[in-house]
């Protein structure tokens, strides 16, 4: 009897994983150069600026959270642990390219141009936190559909004729789950939209892990489905996330279609501000290690012993940001309530007779 | 002047909105070289060319999450979802997202969006081709919602729905696109997307349709005119905002109304319209205000559609019960 | 001069939960962003930090106390003049203060919904035709005639009146409804509750304004749904009841003797039972949700009683079992009992019929307003002196007591009210018969 088998499905599987499970890494845990080359293409300016953009991040961290436990807040997400994923790939884009947000990313988006007064302001739920000068959407609360609408902002960007000009847009590895992240891939892929997504992969969606999100060994490898090129960074490590970015943006940018980046980052916190436990569902063991690569840590450590940075230095940057963040939420409690009469006349751009008629009635209501 | 299919108008309505706007685009599954399953898009992409007119993958949701995309990068975007069948899968896209843009951005950002999807039934078709998706989205705030039911209806609202800068979902009856011909102006006109249609006056009793069933409407009118029952027809055009005002003028003068719809019974347009006419009119009825509709059973497997789908009969059985009330 | 902190909402509805434990004491110093305190909420145990500097001055609430957005849980100095606070007020989550004064002062229906038995608590019809079937635009085409349609024969195929019907009307009753028309046509007072107009005044200087009193705004609510709920018709009539006064005069001593204060209500409470026993429409409610009628086998009297902090009517139960002396000082324990606030709401739940006397204010015949669910309610005035006829005919001085027996047109016409009126006339003139009746 022979029994020759045409496929080994076994290896297929492990190789389509071991392609990419090889995340790129600048500076290891321990603020270790482990690639001198790729070092070399960051002055000491360049440095200083991620880390301070990193510790201007765990600042607002955790500001927001203690505005959030005085009740001054709405719905937020926390991005402990998320620093150098989400600052060193947002530094990587210009202020031409058009950002589609999701709910963990207020960082990035004020990086873009919006004010901590308008995220704080979107937090509470008020219409003036989506005014931002900035080319972004508002962040997106519907996981996954960022991602379809990016690749038709991507297309429109490519329509328009746009030079030097990318489309980008961020979801976490639970998002990667959802038909529309790979719609969003796909399509941008046929119609080779200059578009960057970034997946976030920071091991949990709320309470469910990464392993049960995908029997994918990778997020990276789901771009070859969409015939995309895909990667895996340390989402640790900022100077990798803003390598792999860059490189990706311009590859993008260049009119060579999508690129799909997966950061290996961990999120330290809860899932967001609305009373989320982690300890109901994950242990201090897992935790562990994670927190040994925090992403300060390791750049941190680099720095001071070049003297590019120090403690005092950070404490007083701290400070600074704190009375900044301070500022703007008395900026944003300052702000008015909105009124239901021009929720109504936003509605549409010409009225209905329905709705006219009701924004008569609440008019006349708050006018008292 | 030339009668044409309501398909034709709708073609030549979209030829014109691509002509005068070069922002607009046309996109959905098959609607490039092969003009659409329906041939709705015949001809365009040879016309416009495939950076204009275009298909895509098929993918719903990728459809018209890509045309928010566009929108907010300053385009027109007019998505064709093949059957309204297949829109559920992109149903976050009208409900939770481009409906809502304008709201979101106190008008600095908009969604000129025209969704167009062929809807109703009677063509035996397969499963779930065949469906009735009004129903569903009248009550999404920030979307407008019409369907013609005229070849000149069919023109006239499509250049107005694409040339309005809100998201509006443009209904096609598939029962219409050839079975209805009709005189229609090869150049360019418009027809309000709020405003109903007087198809014809009557005195005795106010039937109110829209899309497949206006033509059922005016079959028992004619039945009833030979008894001297002489019945007012409306067509609605625009199932969200509804015309309220001429259908309570219409009230008014007859005292009777019998609202016509294709979908099922429940939580309809119908019922939206009877509500409204209980708020706004209902001293003038003499009658209670009556439905035709389809029953409320999932939409049947076409050979049972012909007993299914509200017909004249069943109309001119209605009026008669109202009228001799 | 401080920072009253309350409990804010933790995120997507959670606006309650148990306190986990203090972090800080009173007198202790802190920072804005310092943790103040733990609370358990049903999805998890939150943390929250104080939004300024200052001193703890006091805490309001203690460990496993349960706490509910908006309650102060502490006080903190923050060397500030103005008093502030993390939660504003939410005016829609406070109880409108009508509500509470509501439950506070008993309405003038004297008990609690529940408490009734027959009160289905379904809202009043405004339409007293409620019976006549007929569209909208008939029941219009008839008010802009001036034709009340209840007395409109209908000649619709479902039963309804039509317009023609109107048309055809010729203002006569039609044979088969003999009720007398007592009741006056409801036509044009159109439910006055339905459209609030504002009062238009001759100006600021003419007069003055000022907000309503709680209790008066529950009593103008309960009449008004009384007066919404029944169609009415009130009988006057008189009743000469000199051996009544002699039988008083007789007994009055004999009652005193117990410390009871014998007044004529004992009296008038023994007829109206009788006559309640022989006309048992007068011990009834109607249930609007099924339309049934709901006849009641007991005879609690309801006294209406007057205070300073409003209308109460605490009934004397069983009225049918008890002495006449007994039933007198039960009128005055619970009128006590009513102007110190003290009565239960059991002593006014379940009334039968009411009585309400204003012979005490030497006032005459009124149009008392039923105390719903009931639907009747006898009003005593004063016992005048008046010529009158006797029996052989001679003008004589007489001892006119006055009664007004409003009914409930819904249930009782007025022929049966006067029998029933007539029968307790008959009581009252003659207290030998009352005391073999009652």
């Amino acid at each position: 009897m022979a029994d020759a088998k045409a496929v080994d499905f076994a290896k297929i599987k492990a190789e389509e994983g071991a392609a990419f499970a090889k995340p790129v890494q600048i500076l290891d845990n321990d603020g270790k150069v482990v690639n001198k080359e790729l070092m070399a293409n960051f002055t000491d300016d360049q440095l200083v600026d991620l880390m301070k953009k990193m510790v201007w991040e765990r600042a607002l961290h955790e500001q927001t959270m203690s505005f959030s436990q005085q009740g001054r807040l709405g719905f937020y997400a926390p991005t402990w642990g998320e620093e150098a994923s989400e600052m060193g790939t947002a530094a990587a884009f210009k202020k031409q390219d058009f950002m589609f947000p999701a709910y963990r990313d207020l960082p990035q988006l004020i990086q873009h141009g919006a004010t901590v007064a308008q995220m704080y302001l979107w937090s509470k739920g008020h219409v003036k936190g989506n005014l931002f000068d900035a080319r972004a959407l508002r962040p997106q609360i519907i996981i996954g559909a960022q991602m379809v609408e990016m690749a038709g902002g991507a297309l429109g960007i490519k329509k328009n004729g746009e030079k030097d000009t990318v489309a980008y847009a961020y979801t976490g590895e639970g998002g990667s789950s959802q038909g529309d992240t790979y719609e969003g891939m796909n399509f941008a892929g046929v119609f080779q939209a200059p578009a960057v997504f970034i997946i976030q992969n920071n091991g949990w969606a709320i309470s469910y892990p990464r392993k049960l999100q995908t029997e994918a060994e990778t997020i990276a490898q789901k771009g070859v489905a969409a015939g995309i090129p895909a990667v895996q960074v340390d989402g640790m490590d900022v100077l990798a996330c803003y390598e792999v970015a860059k490189e990706a943006r311009e590859f993008a940018a260049a009119g060579n279609g999508p690129v799909l980046i997966e950061t290996l980052t961990y999120r330290f916190g809860a899932h967001s501000s609305a009373g989320d436990d982690p300890s109901r569902y994950r242990t201090k063991d897992e935790e562990k290690p994670w927190f040994d690569k925090d992403p300060l840590i390791r750049l941190r450590k680099y720095l001071t012993e070049k003297k590019l940075w120090s403690e005092d230095e950070e404490e007083k940057y701290v400070a600074e940001c704190k009375d900044d963040f301070k500022k703007a939420m008395k900026e944003a409690d300052s702000v008015e309530p909105e009124k239901v009469s021009d929720m109504l006349k936003r509605t549409f751009e010409v009225p209905t007779p329905d709705i006219k008629e009701q924004i008569k009635k609440y008019e006349a209501k708050e006018s008292k | 002047m030339a009668k044409k299919t309501y398909i034709k108008a709708i073609t030549e309505g979209i030829d014109i909105a691509l002509a005068e706007d070069p922002k607009t685009l046309v996109f959905g599954e098959d609607v490039g070289k092969n003009g659409g399953v329906f041939r709705a898009t015949n001809g365009l992409q040879e016309k416009y060319g495939k950076d204009r007119v275009f298909s895509t993958p098929l993918a719903e949701s990728g459809i018209l999450g890509l045309s928010i995309g566009l929108a907010v990068t300053g385009w027109r975007p007019v998505p064709e979802i093949q059957f309204s069948g297949f829109i559920f899968e992109a149903l976050d896209s009208i409900v939770s997202q481009m409906s809502r843009i304008r709201f979101q951005y106190n008008g600095t950002k908009n969604a000129p969006i025209t969704i167009r999807t062929p809807y109703g039934g009677g063509t035996h078709t397969a499963e779930l081709h065949g469906d009735n998706f009004e129903n569903f989205v009248i009550g999404v705030p920030g979307l407008r919602v019409v369907t013609p039911s005229s070849a000149y209806d069919a023109k006239g609202l499509i250049i107005s729905a694409i040339e309005n800068n809100d998201p509006v979902v443009f209904l096609e009856n598939l029962r219409l696109y050839r079975s209805v011909k009709g005189e229609v102006p090869d150049d360019k006109y418009t027809v309000p997307l709020d405003k109903a249609n007087v198809v014809q006056e009557g005195s005795d009793v106010t039937i109110i349709a829209y899309g497949g069933e206006v033509s059922e409407a005016q079959k028992a009118a004619k039945k009833l005119a030979k008894d001297n029952i002489s019945a007012e027809i409306i067509d609605l055009r625009s199932l969200y905002p509804l015309d309220t005002d001429t259908i309570f003028e219409s009230i008014k003068k007859t005292h009777h109304v019998v609202i016509v719809q294709e979908a099922q019974k429940q939580a309809g347009v119908g019922a939206e319209v009877a509500s409204a006419i209980s708020e706004g009119a209902i001293m003038y009825l003499d009658a209670p205000i009556t439905r035709v509709a389809a029953p409320n059973s999932v939409y049947p497997f076409p050979q049972a559609e012909n007993v299914w789908i509200p017909a004249s009969k069943d109309i001119e059985d209605a009026v008669r019960e109202v009228v001799n009330y | 001069m401080a920072y009253k902190f309350k409990l804010p909402e933790m995120g997507e509805g959670l606006t309650e939960g148990d306190v986990a434990s203090w972090l800080v004491k009173e007198g202790d110093q802190i920072k804005a962003d310092d943790p103040l305190i733990e609370i358990q909420t049903d999805k998890s145990t939150t943390q929250l930090v104080s939004p300024v500097d200052g001193t703890v001055k006091t805490l309001n609430v203690k460990e496993d106390d349960h706490v509910e957005k908006g309650d102060d849980l502490l006080l903190i100095d923050d060397g500030k003049d103005a008093v502030s606070t993390n939660v504003e007020s939410d005016d829609d989550d406070e109880p409108a203060a009508d509500d509470g004064a509501e439950e506070a002062a008993a309405p003038a229906d004297g008990k609690k919904e529940e408490a009734a038995p027959a009160q289905g608590g379904v809202a009043p019809l405004a339409e007293p035709n409620k019976l006549v079937m007929a569209m909208p635009s008939v029941r219009q085409y008839a008010r802009d005639k001036g034709v009340d349609i209840s007395l409109v024969q209908p000649s619709g195929k479902h039963g309804q009146v039509l317009k023609a019907d109107i048309d055809n009307f010729n203002g006569a009753a039609p044979a088969a409804a003999s009720k007398p028309a007592a009741a006056a046509p409801a036509a044009p007072a159109q439910a006055a509750g339905n459209s609030i107009k504002p009062y238009k005044g001759a100006g600021e200087d003419a007069e003055t304004r000022e907000p309503l009193s709680a209790m008066r705004k529950i009593i103008a609510k309960n009449m008004r749904k009384s007066v919404d709920i029944s169609p009415m018709i009130t009988l006057f009539d008189d009743v000469e009841v000199s051996a009544l006064m002699t039988n008083r005069k007789k007994y009055k001593a004999v009652a005193a003797d117990q410390g009871i204060h014998l007044t004529f209500l004992p009296y008038v409470v023994k007829a109206l039972v009788a006559t309640m026993k022989k006309f048992p429409e007068l011990n009834c409610s109607i249930d609007d949700s099924t339309m049934e009628l709901v006849q009641k086998h007991y005879y609690n009297i309801g006294i209406a009683t007057n205070t300073d902090h409003g209308l109460y009517v605490p009934n004397i139960k069983k009225a049918d079992s008890k002495s006449m002396f007994n039933i007198a000082k039960e009128i005055a324990d619970n009128a006590q009992a009513a102007e110190d606030n003290k009565l239960s709401p059991d002593s006014m739940a379940g009334t039968s019929m009411t009585i309400s006397n204003i012979g005490s204010m030497r006032g005459k015949w009124f149009t008392p307003i039923i105390n719903q669910p009931e639907v009747a309610i006898l009003g005593v005035g004063t016992i005048a002196t008046e010529p009158i006829v006797n029996d052989k005919g001679e003008i004589v001085v007489g001892h006119m007591m006055k009664l007004s027996l409003t009914v409930d047109h819904r249930l009782i016409d007025g022929g049966l009210a006067q029998n029933a009126m007539n029968y307790m006339k008959k009581l009252l003139h003659d207290p030998e018969l009352l005391a073999l009746e009652a």
